[in-house]
């Protein structure tokens, strides 16, 4: 039996190992032979989409049905890196300033006419517009120049380097036809024209959106899938039965209150569950130009007195994991908790530290929160209850949430329980809520030391000495008392028929996996 | 009578007007704008940006402009759009009512067939037993909180009929069976309340009839007694019954906020919760404005009814 | 009452065949009047119930409402928690109990607020009619055409959480309604004429109004009250349920109904109770309301 893996059997061996190493790296046209085609599947959602025009999108609702009717530049894997979408290869100049993107030959839009470097450039110029009134626009400030030598190649010229530049154009620019949207004039709510896996069929309001294959998608042999469905079911529970009767065969779920019966439908065989963390954070923020949050002290002391784990497991119902201000989500750029001093508990730390700071008989303040956002409310309770030991009254103020976005948008608060959004970059993540002055910093936070390392950070193409700057931001902002105080990141439940095969969660763009997914 | 309508009519004018004031500025005095509920807290927008945006949503013009341009459009009965989907809000609203009006018919059936015999009988057996105790049945009927109910009657319904849970709201002509199974539940809640108010008019509006002489005349000429009951009795009782169910009607469209909520039914109450809670302005506006404006023409029709079957009101 | 009893010992003599002795007729009769009166002592007899309930509750309350016992997360009714325990670890009884000075709270308060102001404008515009009581009219047309709950949402929007707030909101949603009975009712009374003889002996607007019209026109406003306090407790309750009412810790039976509704199917006590003390609150005013009803207008021809 040994003789058979002498010479000719080893080179055998070698060649077929150097064939499956070859398919292994090939792109997605070479499948696995079991992929079947065919078939409808229905999501289940809680909410109608508002809108098929990604430039204006801010609700939760719309981008699942966008992520499979548009392309982008480039996108993420579901290790977050950036990979080839319509631009098959790009290059960055050394100065970080000039980057330019080949594009795919032959990409048709669903209207069957071919994409050129001129709609791409059209779809910026159309999200960068003042009268488009985009709320991603800032994101775009630092492009300088856009050119398209030919038809296949755009350069865009930044001013100054912007390094979380692919992921910003993963996350908002989307392709439209040129055409298609001048002969709308722009209004883009109801009708679409881009490359993505499927096309709009139909559209009933609060009831279903019916998306069908795009026969001339760019990827040969995808999709599989005939139609897909969005069905609307508001309540949760009954979008639980929804998945036990067959009725739709994908629902994603975030309110851990259902992940017990959710789990149990697993457990019956009904469903596949993948459980993933999602992109954010919750926190626990405060008014820097209140007192007594505007000595850093104070905030520290708070940091250590809050136990985070007892609110992960109340508020959070143990879905979570304790995180940082980069969660475990982002992979690679996220530090280790074991590195921040004031998540062990250590209530004589905190007394120290209010003592030091003025106030050893501790203070009043109000906590905003909002049933909007439940697990946050509850985190609030809880966490008035933790400070308690240290002669501090916080007052929960339930707050409407139109009311609630208000306040936070005028600075009117002590304090607020609520969620962030670690976006897909540090830079996204931090810059805007950190600096001073920044959109979201509505902490009124300025630290110059945070300044710099902010400014830093976002113009190194370098991805290592990017990490090692924003380490040393997050350590910084948590071992000195920084506006936020950190809690923990939660799960989500996705929920699939068995029958559901080859689907890969991609943080934030979740619904994109099922381009490569079959029903069999 | 004539000059009774015309004069209702114009009294109807000032407070329509007054009507539609204070939709327009109960949802406008919240604080928070369409534009700050739209970008949420997460959002990285310049100062611009967001001008921009309020010039987009027609909220960067003075109240009093906006009133105006609003009140127009209602005038030559343009109810507008949403701003949050684009839909126009007369298709909205338009599905929204079907959904609330089919859950108020089935309530007042349900409340109807189950209050009036028993007002009825309880009337004939008066200061029973069986009266005393379908009083207090009615009273804790008004008593138990809708929303306790419902969440009480789909706990139940979940354990005990499981295959009953599972269905989501399916409008009636898409599938009539599928529909109504949704809808049951709902009816009953919001019957439970007004199948007590119903059961004491019948039962108060059966004992001032019974006690009539008409009728003992009707008896001593040797009709038999449950013909009398129909005939006379019964239909003289039905219309206050039926004049109140007019009336009920805010308390119906109240009682359906609730119920809406409770059982995820896409009807107005639900609409309009949302809205406000997205600070939709032309949505609220223009839902709330209808709404009380279908209450002031049903109150007025059923103040005509009294009228015309009660001469003395007219002349008052 | 009165009335009542009086009919049914005439029916009763009708029917009572002759040759019954006293003693058993008295017993029928005192039955009678026990049955007649049921509802009178039962909505008393619940009433206290729930009164005293949120007025000793802070002294009898097992634990303080707010308190978490994180070990004792989602327990069964019994022992230490004679209601069991919510998903923080929270006594349901003591929050039940601190729910229910809320509910009573709000509920006098609001009423009493719009009893006072509601009868001050029906009073006067019935009285003194014009173009005054045109303009109050058209103002209590405007809030009733507004189904009561819409209105409550869109003003707790923009007041804000406290219990003097949710009072407010009530308040304001109920001062047409009595503001309409006492105004009718006014206008009936004006209408007889021992009033016009009083004013013509001389009698002041203010004597008049206090001395005469105004004790006999109160009748349909007092019953009014009592069913207008278990509205306003069940409005109360409805928004807290929709997230709009009072600020925690201070639990609202309502909200207690929206925190118990994720985990019904596990621990229905969460649900169960809060439900059932609200039930009993509202039930008793419903009662005394009835009964008030009975006696001061039998046949139900005013409010």
């Amino acid at each position: 039996m040994i003789g058979i893996f002498r010479s000719s059997g080893r080179i055998a061996l070698i060649g077929a190992l150097a064939v499956a190493a070859l398919l292994g790296t090939l792109p997605a046209q070479a499948h696995p032979v079991a992929a079947a085609n065919g078939g409808t599947l229905t999501i289940g959602m809680t909410s109608d989409a508002l809108t098929l025009d990604p430039t204006v999108t801010t609700d939760e609702a719309s981008g699942p049905i966008e992520d499979l009717l548009f392309n982008s530049l480039v996108k993420f894997n579901a290790k977050v890196q950036i990979v080839p979408d319509l631009a098959s290869r790009w290059t960055i100049s050394g100065d970080g300033k000039t980057y330019t993107f080949y594009l795919r030959p032959n990409v048709t839009f669903h209207d069957g006419s071919t994409m050129t470097s001129s709609d791409v450039a059209a779809s910026l110029a159309r999200l960068r517009d003042p009268k488009t009134a985009s709320p991603w626009a800032s994101f775009f400030t630092t492009v300088a120049s856009v050119s398209t030598p030919n038809a296949t190649t755009i350069v865009m010229k930044l001013s100054q380097p912007y390094a979380p530049f692919l992921a910003v154009i993963a996350s908002f620019l989307t392709v439209s036809s040129a055409k298609f949207v001048a002969a709308h004039k722009g209004k883009l709510t109801r009708v679409e024209d881009g490359t993505g896996p499927f096309m709009l069929k139909s559209w009933v309001p609060n009831t279903a959106i019916t998306l069908v294959r795009n026969p001339h998608y760019f990827l040969a042999g995808l999709p599989h899938l005939d139609k897909v469905v969005y069905q609307i079911i508001p309540a949760d529970a009954s979008r639980i039965a929804a998945l036990r009767t067959g009725q739709i065969q994908f629902a994603a779920f975030l309110d851990p209150i259902y992940f017990p019966q959710v789990q149990q439908l697993q457990k019956a065989g009904q469903v596949n569950v993948l459980h993933v963390l999602d992109i954010n954070y919750h926190l626990l923020g405060f008014n820097t130009k209140r007192k007594p949050f505007n000595n850093p002290l104070v905030r520290l002391a708070l940091s250590y007195a809050i136990d985070r784990n007892e609110i992960l497991q109340a508020a959070g119902r143990g879905q979570g994991v304790i995180s940082g201000l980069l969660t475990p989500a982002l992979q690679s750029w996220t530090v280790p908790i074991s590195e921040y001093a004031p998540y062990k508990v250590n209530l004589a730390k905190a007394r120290a530290l209010l003592k030091q700071a003025g106030y050893p008989n501790g203070f009043s303040f109000d906590i905003m929160a909002s049933h909007y956002l439940p697990s946050d409310f509850t985190a609030a309770e809880i966490i008035q209850q933790q400070l308690k030991p240290l002669g501090i009254t916080a007052r929960v103020v339930p707050t409407e949430w139109g009311v609630y976005v208000h306040k936070w948008v005028v600075r009117d608060f002590d304090s607020f329980t609520g969620e962030n959004g670690d976006w897909t970059d540090p830079d996204l993540a931090m810059y805007a809520a950190l600096h001073t002055g920044g959109s979201t910093n509505a902490f009124q936070y300025s630290d110059p030391t945070v300044d710099r390392l902010l400014d830093q950070a976002r113009t190194t193409t370098s991805t290592a000495q990017r990490k090692a700057l924003y380490d040393r931001l997050q350590l910084y902002l948590v071992n000195n008392g920084g506006p936020m105080i950190y809690t923990y990141a939660s799960y989500w439940d996705y929920a699939m028929s068995p029958q559901l095969h080859g689907y890969t969660y991609i943080p934030r763009s979740s619904y994109q996996g099922l381009a490569e997914s079959w029903l069999q | 009578m004539r000059t009774y309508i015309i004069s209702r009519l114009l009294l109807a004018v000032p407070t329509l007007f007054g009507v539609s004031v204070v939709a327009f500025l109960t949802i406008h005095l919240i604080p928070g704008n369409i534009v700050e509920v739209m970008l949420g807290t997460r959002t990285d927008v310049t100062p611009q940006q967001v001008a921009e945006l309020n010039r987009l949503y027609g909220i960067d013009t003075p109240l009093w402009r906006q009133y105006l341009l609003w009140a127009g459009n209602i005038l030559h009965a343009d109810l507008g759009f949403s701003l949050r989907t684009g839909l126009p809000v007369v298709t909205l609203l338009g599905s929204a009512l079907g959904v609330t009006a089919e859950l108020t018919v089935l309530a007042v059936l349900i409340a109807l067939l189950v209050a009036v015999p028993a007002g009825v009988w309880t009337a004939v057996r008066r200061n029973g037993p069986g009266d005393v105790a379908a009083r207090l049945l009615g009273l804790l009927g008004l008593s138990i909180p809708a929303f306790w109910l419902g969440t009480l009657l789909i706990l139940a319904v979940s354990i005990y009929l499981p295959w009953l849970s599972s269905f989501s709201f399916v409008p009636f002509l898409q599938s009539p069976a599928r529909n109504l199974e949704t809808m049951i539940l709902p009816a009953c809640t919001l019957g439970l309340g007004l199948a007590s108010i119903i059961l004491r008019l019948t039962r108060s509006a059966m004992l001032e009839v019974l006690h009539k002489d008409y009728l003992r005349t009707a008896r001593a000429k040797g009709l038999r007694g449950s013909r009398v009951l129909a005939k006379h009795a019964l239909r003289n009782a039905l219309l206050p019954v039926i004049t109140i169910v007019g009336l009920q009607i805010g308390y119906l469209l109240g009682g359906a906020v609730i119920i809406e909520n409770v059982f995820t039914l896409p009807g107005v109450g639900r609409l309009v919760v949302q809205a406000i809670e997205q600070r939709d302005y032309p949505l609220v506006q223009s839902v709330v404005f209808v709404v009380a404006a279908l209450v002031i023409v049903v109150n007025l029709l059923v103040d005509l009814c009294y009228a015309w079957v009660d001469p003395r009101i007219r002349y008052s | 009452m009165h009335g009542l009893i009086h009919e049914s010992a005439t029916l009763e003599a009708l029917e009572t065949p002759a040759g019954t002795s006293g003693a058993s007729r008295l017993r029928r009769l005192s039955w009678r009047v026990l049955r007649a009166n049921l509802i009178t002592i039962a909505g008393v007899a619940l009433l206290l119930l729930f009164i005293m309930a949120g007025v000793v509750g802070p002294i009898v309350e097992p634990h303080p409402p707010d308190t978490l016992y994180p070990t004792a997360i989602l327990q069964a009714p019994g022992g230490a928690f004679p209601f069991g325990t919510d998903d923080l670890g929270r006594d349901l009884l003591s929050r039940i109990l601190s729910g229910i000075r809320v509910s009573l709270a709000v509920g006098f308060g609001s009423i009493a607020a719009s009893l006072l102001v509601g009868a001050a404008l029906g009073l006067l515009g019935g009285y003194f009619g014009g173009a005054f009581d045109a303009l109050v009219m058209r103002v209590m047309d405007v809030l009733v055409a507004f189904p009561a709950l819409l209105l409550a949402i869109a003003l707790m929007t923009m007041l804000g959480g406290s219990v003097a707030d949710v009072a407010l909101a009530i308040a304001i949603i109920y001062v047409p309604i009595f503001a309409r009975i006492t105004r009718s009712s006014v206008l009936a009374v004006c209408g007889e004429q021992y009033v016009e003889a009083v004013r013509a002996v001389g009698a002041s607007h203010a004597r008049t109004l206090l001395r005469h019209v105004l004790p006999n026109s109160i009748s349909a406003t007092i019953i009014q009250t009592s069913l207008a306090i278990s509205d306003a407790i069940l409005i109360e309750a409805a928004l807290s349920y929709l997230g709009l009412g009072v600020t925690p810790p201070t639990p609202s039976l309502g909200a207690l109904l929206t925190e118990g509704q994720g985990f019904m199917t596990t621990q229905p006590w969460m649900v169960i109770f809060p439900g059932l003390a609200l039930t009993v609150g509202v039930f008793g005013f419903n009662l005394v309301g009835d009964s008030l009803r009975d006696r001061l207008d039998p046949h139900g021809r005013e409010g």
